[in-house]
């Protein structure tokens, strides 16, 4: 945590004299909604493209999926800021991507349309595609749903989303995807999501144009 | 007629960018022209952006029309999938009700 920055964004400085960035981490970042497209576009993937040794192309439905949390706060909190963090693991040939909004939690937004028993309820429900909170929303209740979908079924990869007092881990099994709601020991205000890629099953895709087949 | 996204609007990343996208594509399929929509310069695109520019044409034409009257040029296979994705999602949502 203190060589990712964490306590220098939000504590009193780094604990130790020695706190550093790491080669692998893109360190915790505060940014505005609108700030952060071209955070990804010009610092985040070209970053993980060079590492991992693969065209932007082949992590363009990733960094979409990032995208859509950003669009998320912009439709549904109030503070329109996000805080991430990107670390990857070599050796186990993971990324993890961590982002946080400031807004009122997920199962906040949900109860203002639909009866949930539990927070947990209110996370799984969300992450269906077409369920939103707000009727006509501007993505539909797509944006989760697309994001689970690449980053579990495609690449084998997991999400957590932690918000309020209910979380939801997703990750892949035989029949697809599964799905583990449960309380959280802990209350969230905000929402937490976090992403786990695999890198060894990241598609390798040559930068190439193509017209769209119906 | 050819709309290059880019000539409208410098990014594909949001509804309000897909709003002025649609809005285009939308005039021109009601002047019943057929449409190109070229992505040259863009990588991929949010389901927000795809939701604007092309998921609210099913509020004025089918399905059917928009496959017909509508190609994507110059685009990613992100970007091809999403539209195919949210369009088809959303068709038959409509149909079911």
């Amino acid at each position: 945590m203190d060589d990712c920055g964490f306590f220098g964004l939000y504590g009193n400085g780094a604990l130790r004299t020695s706190a550093a960035t790491r080669e692998t981490t893109i360190p915790f970042r505060r940014l505005l909604v609108e700030e952060s497209h071209e955070w990804l576009d010009l610092h985040v993937f070209p970053w993980l493209a060079e590492n991992l040794q693969v065209t932007t192309a082949s992590l363009a439905e990733f960094k979409t999926c990032v995208r859509e949390i950003f669009n998320n706060i912009e439709d549904h909190s109030t503070e329109r800021i996000g805080c991430a963090h990107i670390q990857w693991f070599q050796n186990e040939h993971k990324i993890k991507i961590s982002i946080s909004d400031f807004g009122v939690g997920i199962p906040t937004e949900i109860r203002r349309t639909y009866q949930v028993s539990d927070d947990a309820e209110a996370i799984a429900l969300a992450i269906r595609e077409g369920i939103s909170s707000k009727r006509n929303g501007r993505n539909r209740g797509a944006g989760l749903s697309y994001l689970i979908d690449n980053v579990v079924r495609r690449n084998g990869g997991s999400v957590s989303i932690h918000s309020n007092r209910g979380q939801l881990t997703c990750w892949p099994s035989a029949t697809g995807i599964t799905q583990h709601p449960q309380a959280s020991p802990g209350f969230y205000p905000e929402t937490l999501v976090s992403i786990e890629l695999r890198t060894d099953r990241i598609e390798r895709v040559e930068e190439q144009r193509e017209s769209l087949e119906w | 007629m050819v709309i290059k996204v880019l000539d409208l609007v410098r990014h594909c990343y949001t509804w309000v960018d897909g709003e002025i996208v649609g809005r285009a594509i939308r005039q021109a399929l009601t002047n019943k022209e057929k449409v190109v929509v070229s992505f040259a310069g863009v990588e991929d695109v949010p389901t927000s952006f795809v939701n604007a520019a092309f998921v609210k044409l099913l509020d004025d034409f089918s399905y059917t029309h928009i496959r017909s009257n509508l190609s994507v040029i110059n685009s990613t296979r992100q970007i091809n999938e999403m539209i195919k994705r949210r369009l088809d999602f959303e068709a038959k949502r409509a149909e079911s009700v």
